[in-house]
């Protein structure tokens, strides 16, 4: 029986005050996501000393604490703290840009192809799923990221080589009840070819759990990216990137605070920003 | 309802049939040995509840399921055997309609686009020619045209269901199967429904397998029906003359379970909860008239009358629900207790 | 109207601006079986919630008594002391209502512990009322998914019973019941109505078993009381054109019926 939604009075409480909270948590997220975004789109105008985000290095001016010319104050080369930290912002967006829509896109395709197939080709695809998250993420990373160079790219390309198994596995499971219901079988019933299937009807169904899932992960990447520069193996100097960053400046923590100090918390506002957005799409989308 | 059954004119040649289809899911059988046709300009009715079968039925004839043995057959070919070509005219002649639209139709498309995509497999229109027949076909199912731009849960029950069956009849069908179409909706929406169903088939001359659980809307829509219980038939004949004068026990327990207008409380049979048997007749364990020879022996259909009947004691039963009975003597004085409300209702 | 065991005066619930059910008058008297009938958004069910108190973040204005009890006015403490004792709710599906986790017995156990019942006296009144919905006492020691819908729903009636229950409430008890299923269902709670003076409050939107087994009959249409009175007459000779169009929409099953017409 079908009735207008809302009609009713349910017997649950009301969730209207717990409404505005988890909307609350999800525009606040994704507001300070914006900023940080904002911020690495625009790093070279905004930056006080743009050059500083380069290669540039004053080692006159070493070592100066937080002051009204150097906000964050300078590192042991004596480079803006600040316009680094907005430089690195441009850095992490890209790897976690790159590596969300590499491991994204390859790991969603695998999983509705295996979700609608059914059969042995699901079979194939969950056990190489299975294969690669046997491994721990962070290890696979690095044994890939010893055998390449250490560069940006590495790091992209070692993380999404481990993360699109998660991507897969979830969409698999989520395609697999997509493709038992109605207007899949309608579709199947009109004589509708089986890609178009799985693109049209199966894929959009199935990808409201994924959108959840990427955007908590956009703190992880984050996490295991500036882990893998602080190790050496992504970015190297003079590249402005938080977690090198944050390598070279721990040694300093007693009596340069400042060095470590904000890189730091740049990751761990980014990274909290995307659970922030995450949690308050998940809690959206389930309601 | 008399309608359908008074203009009853010789169903032509079966476009759907199954012959001694067997089907099942994983290691059971949850239908066995099962044949029915169902030919353009007629209803032909599947009645049954919970369990009986039905709704897997319903998706091998639709060429969803394949059968552990026996056929589905389009025409005279069998679709196990069809090529490319055979699967398009196949598919482009045996539609369905399913029970929950909000279910049949995809959330995240329009329902025009639904109903565009039925046109764009099956016939070559650009996209001015497409918005118009989509129009058309939203017209005939009594929607108006700017519906299309919307979603699904934009839409009544009713709505919905009317997409459904716009999208069923773009592909110019013969036959369609509905899967309880009218289960999920209000009863007077459902009435709606019905009309634009008995509306459409005399029309089109469309053929109907109509899969319900509701006696009153397969007596009103279809000429034969087939009685399942347990994944087999029991009984099948003309539905008028089947449910007047059911010949097995588990068609009278039906016809006897559902309740009318001013009419007596529903009557129990009782032992529902008993499985089918896995020996003899299933239905042996739930049934009044059962004797030994149920449990050695597993009933097979045999014409009794103008029927055929699975049961030992078809003719027993006959006998017991024809008017004339005491049984049914004392019915008829208690209903016609309440005359007035039987004056009242007329020929529809 | 000083004996009837729920008695409701110029009800109406409202959600904010929108008014969901108007009832001007609704009584329900002891051993009678009253009907409340509609469509999808008639109001009915809120009719019934409204009834009991149950419902959360809706307006809910006028007079309800329940077993002398004004459920607008009273507290916590005494809606929980008549609801499963004076007054039971009987919903549409039961197997959800019922903790998956708990044995049928405990749950009966529980309840009447709940309502100060205990030890030899609990157990025979379950026994009894086990025996009154023709349930074997075995089904006791069964989960909930291992009965039947059926089954689960005449147990729901017999915790009824064993509590006390004088005035059932049932929200569409058998819509999602098989047919038989149905019919056996009916009958048990028939014969408590005319055995045992079980006085029932029926929502449903089947308007034949409606008809069939109720006393007295509440049409509602989006929200209002279209027409109420005896069960046989409002059938017989519906007054309003929503009634008639009601009645007439439902599908008629051939049979002796269809020859006992003129």
């Amino acid at each position: 029986m079908t009735a207008p939604a809302g009609a009713l009075p349910t017997l649950r409480r009301t969730p209207l005050s717990r409404l505005a909270g988890v909307d609350r948590l999800a525009v606040a997220g994704a507001v300070l996501l914006g900023i940080i975004v904002l911020a690495a789109v625009f790093a070279p105008w905004i930056a006080p000393y743009p050059e500083d985000g380069g290669s540039a290095t004053h080692p006159t001016e070493a070592l100066l604490p937080p002051s009204a010319e150097h906000w964050f104050g300078t590192d042991q080369v004596g480079r803006d703290v600040l316009s680094r930290v907005l430089f690195g912002a441009r850095t992490s967006l890209v790897i976690v840009v790159a590596v969300l829509a590499i491991s994204g896109t390859v790991g969603v395709i695998l999983g509705v192809v295996a979700g609608y197939a059914g059969g042995w080709v699901r079979d194939v695809i969950m056990r190489v799923t299975d294969v690669f998250l046997a491994f721990p993420a962070l290890l696979l990373s690095l044994a890939l990221a010893v055998v390449l160079q250490p560069s940006v790219t590495t790091v992209i390309v070692a993380i999404s080589a481990t993360w699109w198994p998660w991507y897969t596995r979830l969409t698999a499971s989520v395609a697999s009840s997509v493709a038992t219901r109605g207007f899949v079988d309608a579709a199947r019933c009109l004589g509708v070819p089986a890609p178009l299937i799985v693109f049209r009807h199966v894929l959009p169904n199935a990808l409201t759990p994924v959108l959840v899932q990427l955007s908590l992960d956009g703190g992880g990447v984050i996490l295991t990216a500036a882990a893998l520069s602080y190790l050496g193996l992504g970015a190297h100097e003079p590249t402005a990137e938080w977690g090198l960053m944050v390598e070279q400046g721990q040694a300093l923590f007693t009596t340069n605070w400042w060095v470590v100090t904000f890189p730091g918390l740049a990751i761990l506002i980014t990274a909290f920003a995307c659970n922030m957005l995450g949690e308050g799409l998940r809690a959206r989308l389930a309601r | 309802m008399t309608r359908v059954n008074g203009t009853d004119q010789a169903p032509e040649p079966p476009v759907l049939s199954a012959e001694r289809v067997t089907l099942g899911y994983g290691g059971t059988a949850v239908v066995h040995d099962v044949s029915l046709t169902v030919g353009a300009g007629g209803g032909v009715g599947l009645i049954g509840e919970s369990g009986s079968g039905k709704t897997t039925l319903a998706r091998a004839l639709l060429g969803l399921l394949r059968p552990r043995s026996g056929a589905i057959r389009y025409g005279s070919r069998d679709l196990a055997e069809l090529d490319r070509k055979g699967w398009t005219e196949f598919r482009g002649n045996v539609q369905p309609v399913f029970q929950d639209g909000s279910e049949a139709l995809n959330p995240r498309m329009t329902v025009g686009a639904s109903i565009g995509e039925a046109l764009q497999v099956h016939h070559r229109m650009d996209r001015k020619e497409r918005r118009e027949r989509i129009a058309e076909l939203l017209a005939d199912v009594g929607l108006d045209a700017a519906l299309a731009e919307r979603r699904p849960h934009q839409l009544s029950g009713g709505q919905r269901q009317r997409v459904a069956i716009a999208r069923a009849l773009a592909v110019d069908p013969r036959v369609l199967v509905l899967d309880e179409p009218t289960s999920a909706l209000d009863v007077t929406v459902q009435a709606r429904i019905l009309d634009l169903l008995e509306r459409l088939a005399a029309e089109r001359g469309l053929g109907y397998l109509l899969i319900s659980h509701n006696l009153g809307v397969v007596a009103r829509l279809c000429h034969t029906a087939h009685v399942m219980f347990a994944g087999r038939v029991v009984e099948s004949g003309a539905t008028l003359d089947l449910l007047t004068r059911p010949a097995h026990p588990y068609t009278l327990a039906l016809r006897d379970a559902v309740p009318r207008i001013g009419g007596e409380p529903p009557k129990p049979a009782g032992r529902t909860e008993a499985a089918p048997a896995t020996t003899g007749c299933p239905f042996r364990l739930r049934c009044p008239f059962a004797v030994d020879r149920c449990q050695e022996e597993a009933p097979r259909l045999k014409r009794v009358g103008t029927r055929n009947v699975a049961c030992h004691r078809a003719k027993t039963v006959l006998e017991l629900s024809a008017p004339g009975t005491p049984v049914e003597a004392r019915r008829r004085a208690r209903l016609r207790r309440s005359r007035g409300l039987w004056r009242r209702r007329r020929r529809r | 109207m000083s004996d009837a065991l729920i008695s409701v005066r110029d009800l109406q619930v409202r959600i904010g601006d929108r008014v969901i059910a108007t009832v001007p008058e609704l009584d329900v008297a002891r051993g009678e079986c009253v009907a409340i009938v509609g469509e999808s958004g008639s109001g009915k069910t809120t009719t019934l919630l409204a009834i009991l108190g149950l419902l959360e973040g809706a307006a809910v204005t006028g007079s309800i008594t329940v077993a002398g009890v004004d459920v607008l006015a009273a507290g916590p403490a005494e809606l929980r002391r008549i609801r499963g004792s004076t007054v039971a709710l009987v919903l549409q599906s039961p197997q959800s209502a019922l903790n998956p986790t708990m044995r049928l017995g405990t749950l009966m156990r529980r309840a009447l512990a709940r309502h100060g019942v205990k030890g030899d006296e609990a157990r025979a009144r379950a026994e009894r009322a086990l025996a009154d919905v023709l349930l074997p006492p075995e089904v006791l020691r069964r989960y909930p998914h291992q009965v039947s819908g059926g089954q689960a729903q005449r147990f729901a009636i017999a915790l009824a019973l064993a509590l006390g229950a004088e005035v059932l409430l049932a929200d569409e008890p058998t819509s999602a019941l098989d047919v038989t299923v149905q019919a056996e269902v009916v009958a048990v709670l028939r014969r408590l109505h005319e055995e045992r003076g079980l006085a029932v409050l029926l929502v449903s939107h089947d308007l034949a078993l409606v008809s069939s087994i109720a006393d007295r009959v509440v049409v509602m249409k989006d929200g209002a009381v279209v027409e109420s009175g005896p069960a046989a007459g409002v059938f017989a000779r519906p007054r309003e054109q929503y009634t008639k169009d009601l009645i007439a929409a439902v599908p008629r099953l051939p049979g002796h019926s269809a020859e006992v017409q003129a």
